[in-house]
């Protein structure tokens, strides 16, 4: 997303570049009385001119929808792809979020009676938080479950050292399957 | 960079949305002009041109300048972070007596690879070197680990062996070595 944003923000900066560009030459134009920086402009307004009512509500409506899809996909939160283990002058050292969130939902899916439905990593400061989504039996112990899945997470990061970094774990706990 | 591009960019693209916006409302007849002119004179804009035509043109030429100059330094700020891959180059190094040792970058990146490799946990290592645009250079490695592996335990060995005493008997200079790590993606089989 961040390569994505940079080519996206290269090419804005460009059309405001010509924009404004285009702007002034058309004034100067007007300015100083010379036809031949004007009549460029012209033609474009000429061209938008001539399009029918129908042409120009879909074009407006392509403009709309393009431009809120913009805007939302800048606005949302963006998650952090790396959890920095080191940042000094020697440099820095990261791993991947969606590493460690697939090692965690690996090994908790081995525990007995659980179901991993989903484990994300929250990372912000070099620290993350993990929340985890598990379905149990109707009669699984809430409190049981709970504990399970933070010891689970807890040991499977210290194996990796990740342990120190880890902040919070929220667990979510769904009851859909009984007991067999 | 990052943060100052997607603040603009919204703003921008909230902007154009609202036109648009506006533009479908009037188009479908759900708005009228006289509503839009209620909100945003517009009118009073248009007649400021026809009234005095000289001095709106010069401070919508200077507005426009004024953009012209920030979209300019926008465009500059993308550029800013571009680094230049080291492949297939060389450097010199001198020291006292005739002549020059010249290694290649290549050179360099295999031995931070092969000394990385060594590291119980490790893998594998890809390492590439770069030039920033100030010409300084900086190592960027790439690693694939065990899951079993301590993090902090690599990352200590690989900034207590890929020292600046180690890459002096290189002659390197790099300035920095940026190191990713990926956790092996499946679990190994225990037989």
């Amino acid at each position: 997303m961040r390569v994505f944003n940079n080519v996206l923000a290269t090419i804005v900066a460009l059309a405001l570049i010509a924009g404004s560009a285009i702007g002034i030459l058309y004034l100067i134009g007007l300015l100083a009385n010379a036809p031949a920086l004007t009549q460029l402009v012209q033609g474009w307004f000429r061209a938008i001119g001539r399009l029918s009512l129908g042409e120009i509500q879909a074009i407006l409506l392509g403009i709309l929808v393009v431009f809120l899809a913009l805007f939302i996909s800048e606005v949302r939160p963006w998650r952090a792809q790396f959890i920095t283990i080191r940042d000094d002058e020697k440099g820095r050292t990261e791993i991947r979020r969606a590493d460690v969130e697939r090692y965690l939902t690996q090994r908790l899916s081995r525990e007995r009676a659980i179901s991993t439905e989903s484990l994300d990593l929250i990372v912000y400061d070099g620290k993350f938080d993990v929340t985890t989504g598990v379905s149990v039996s109707t009669e699984a112990d809430r409190n049981k479950v709970r504990n399970q899945v933070e010891s689970n997470v807890k040991s499977n990061l210290a194996a990796i050292g990740l342990d120190k970094e880890l902040e919070h774990i929220d667990t979510r706990v769904q009851r859909t399957k009984r007991a067999a | 960079m990052d943060t100052l591009n997607r603040v603009l960019l919204a703003i921008l693209f909230a902007l154009i949305a609202l036109a648009s916006l506006v533009g479908v409302l009037l188009a479908f007849g759900a708005i009228t002009p006289g509503q839009v002119q209620a909100v945003i004179p517009f009118r009073q804009v248009v007649n400021l041109f026809t009234a005095n035509f000289i001095a709106s043109a010069l401070v919508s030429i200077a507005l426009l300048a004024i953009v012209l100059v920030l979209g300019v330094f926008w465009l500059r700020g993308q550029f800013a972070g571009a680094v230049t891959s080291m492949v297939g180059g060389r450097y010199e190094t001198r020291a006292e007596g005739p002549g020059a040792t010249t290694t290649t970058y290549d050179a360099v990146e295999r031995a931070i690879n092969s000394v990385i490799a060594g590291i119980p946990g490790v893998i594998s290592a890809d390492t590439r070197i770069f030039a920033e645009r100030d010409g300084q250079l900086f190592a960027y490695s790439s690693l694939t680990v065990k899951r079993k592996a301590d993090i902090h335990d690599i990352d200590n060995r690989i900034r207590n062996s890929i020292n600046r005493e180690w890459l002096d008997k290189l002659g390197s200079k790099l300035a920095r070595h940026d190191v990713i790590i990926n956790l092996e993606p499946v679990e190994p089989r225990v037989a």
